[in-house]
This record gives structure tokens, sequence and C-alpha cells, in this order.
């Protein structure tokens, strides 16, 4: 029961806007005091039940607790101080992990070429691997980029505002990029290739695509708030 | 009374470090029971002046549990000083105006 109510304090402190951090720590040492001021009650010649009753009182309601936490700007966390930035967050560790798969990618490509000794890959291969580097970057790392982003803002003070917002800036950059792999042949190294473009007789397509894949992106965190609502 | 939360941890703690628990014990005995602080202001204020550098957290495991405990730093040594003549210098004040009235 102790536990619960301060694993309970830290969830709500990081959802009021404490730096995680902070409210680990609160936790942490609430749950000490708390401790301290139960073994002097045992001291006092209390029965355990009541010593940690007596404990529980001398430590004050969580709301009082709370407030004080909530009410020291130094102790919030950036994403309270900087809403704005959970809207770029998204994409920057998007545009990131892009550039290190497409850096992985040269890597393997060089090996390859080297193991391949003027093999060629047949078409319908180098064509699945190509189509599957696209799928891979263009799809499921956006939208699982965006859904990690929206499961963390669940249980962060994250407007929902800024959170569509990131989901739908994500999901649309990532309708405008297009991304290929070329398996090395006989006389040719490979390629891999990642791009950005825009035309705009494409932008309706490109739109409802970005809606549909941060629809799915948001899945996640409709169920994760719906699962923590009370009842 | 603002700034004197901070003022009395601040000196406290350039004795040696001390965790939590024991701050507020040993002001309320120093004290005589004249200052206490309670759990929601002492540990925001701990937190606060962390933050602040004024004071460094130092995790050590006691009896299997993590308790965490508080030093001074330099920049909190510089900045009790300032406060520590702030309050001489307020008390000094506040007693020549309550002799003053004494005399009246």
């Amino acid at each position: 029961m102790i536990e619960t109510r301060f694993a309970n304090l830290r969830r709500v402190l990081i959802r009021r806007g404490v730096a995680a951090r902070h409210a680990r720590r609160a936790a942490l040492e609430l749950g000490e005091h708390y401790e301290q001021l139960r073994r002097e009650a045992l001291a006092r010649g209390e029965a355990p039940d009541q010593a940690a009753r007596s404990a529980h009182r001398a430590l004050g309601a969580d709301s009082v607790l709370l407030e004080r936490y909530a009410a020291r700007g130094e102790l919030r966390g950036w994403l309270y101080r900087w809403p704005a930035l959970y809207a770029l967050a998204p994409l920057v560790s998007y545009t990131v992990l892009c550039v290190l798969l497409m850096g992985a990618l040269v890597v393997v490509l060089d090996a390859t070429h080297q193991m391949l000794h003027g093999y060629t890959v047949p078409a319908l291969v180098a064509a699945a691997v190509n189509a599957a580097v696209s799928v891979f970057l263009l799809w499921v790392l956006p939208v699982g980029v965006a859904a990690a982003f929206a499961l963390l803002a669940s249980c962060r003070p994250v407007a929902p505002r800024w959170l569509i917002a990131s989901t739908v800036l994500l999901c649309l950059v990532a309708r405008m990029m297009n991304a290929g792999l070329m398996l090395p042949v006989p006389g040719h190294r490979g390629s891999a290739t990642l791009g950005i473009g825009f035309a705009s007789s494409h932008l309706p397509s490109q739109l409802t695509a970005a809606l549909v894949s941060g629809a799915l992106a948001l899945l996640p965190y409709v169920l994760a708030t719906r699962r923590s609502r009370p009842a | 009374m603002s700034g004197v939360p901070e003022l009395v941890v601040l000196r406290l703690l350039a004795q040696r470090e001390m965790y939590g628990y024991e701050i507020a014990r040993t002001l309320k005995v120093l004290s005589q029971g004249a200052l206490t602080l309670g759990e929601g202001v002492l540990y925001p204020a701990l937190h606060a002046l962390e933050t602040r550098g004024l004071l460094r957290a130092l995790p050590r495991q006691v009896e299997g549990r993590t308790r965490i405990y508080y030093r001074l730093t330099p920049r909190g040594r510089r900045r009790l000083a300032r406060l520590a003549a702030n309050w001489q210098q307020l008390s000094e004040g506040v007693g020549r105006i309550l002799g003053v009235a004494d005399h009246d």
C-alpha cells in the first residue's frame, strides 16, 4: 500500500509537469521519510498498524505535497516549460534515426559488394529489399516514432494540440520523402537513397496518407489515456 | 519570512551532509520547536536548491533503501554567507526598532 502511495505520487507529479528526476526523487525521499516516522511511532510504543497510520498522517495529504512541488517553477520538466518543442521532438528523432540507418545501409552495401564477388542478386529479391527498406523508412519508422512520443505524452503534461501537431508534422514529412536501396550488381556498387520532395499534384494523396498514418500512431495514446481514466 | 527555509537549511548543511528527515528533525530540535519545516516545504525546497547548484544530492544505500543526502556546494557556501549577513542586518534593524518602541 505504501509503495502504491508513493508510486502514484510520482506519476501524478510527472503529469502535473514536475520533471521526472524530481518526481522520482520525491517519491524516494517521501517514502524514506514515511519509514522514519513509522519507526519513530513504533519506538513511542505504538502498535504497527497505528504507527503506519500516524506516519501517513504526519506526512500530510498528497494534495498538499503535490501543490508544493507544482508551485516551484524550477522543478518543472522541459515538456511543461517549452511545450512547443514537443511538436518538433518526434521529427528531429525521426531525422536522426533516418540518417543513422542510411549510414548503416551504406556500410552494409559496401560489405555486400565485396562479398558478392560479381554475383547478381535476382531482380525479384532486389525489388523486395528495395520495397522493404522503403516501407520501413517511410511508414514503419515514422509511425513507430510518433506512437512512441504519443505514449510518452499519455503520462506527461503534454496538451493534445501539441501531440496532434507533432504527429501530423512527422507523418506529413514522412509522406513527402522517398527512399530506396539498390543492391550491388556487377559494375555498380549499389546505392541507398533518401530524399524529400513536394509536388502540388501529389498533395491530396500525401495529406490523406499522412492523416491515416497519424491516426495509426495516435491509437496507442488513445488506448493508454482511456485505460488510465478513472471509471 | 521568505528565505528563512533556505537560510536555515544551508546553515545546517554547512556543518555536514544530511538527508531530508534528518534536516527536519535537527531544525526542530535546534530551534526547540520554534521552527519546523513540513515535508511539503522541505523537499521541494531541497530540490530547488539543488537545481540552482547550491546543493548536491548524493544517493546512498542504507539498510537496503536509497537515501538521498545533501551536501553544500562552494556556490551554496557563498549564498549562505550572503543570506546570513542579510539576516544579521535585518534582525539588528528589527531589534533597534523594538528597542525604540520599548523606550516610548
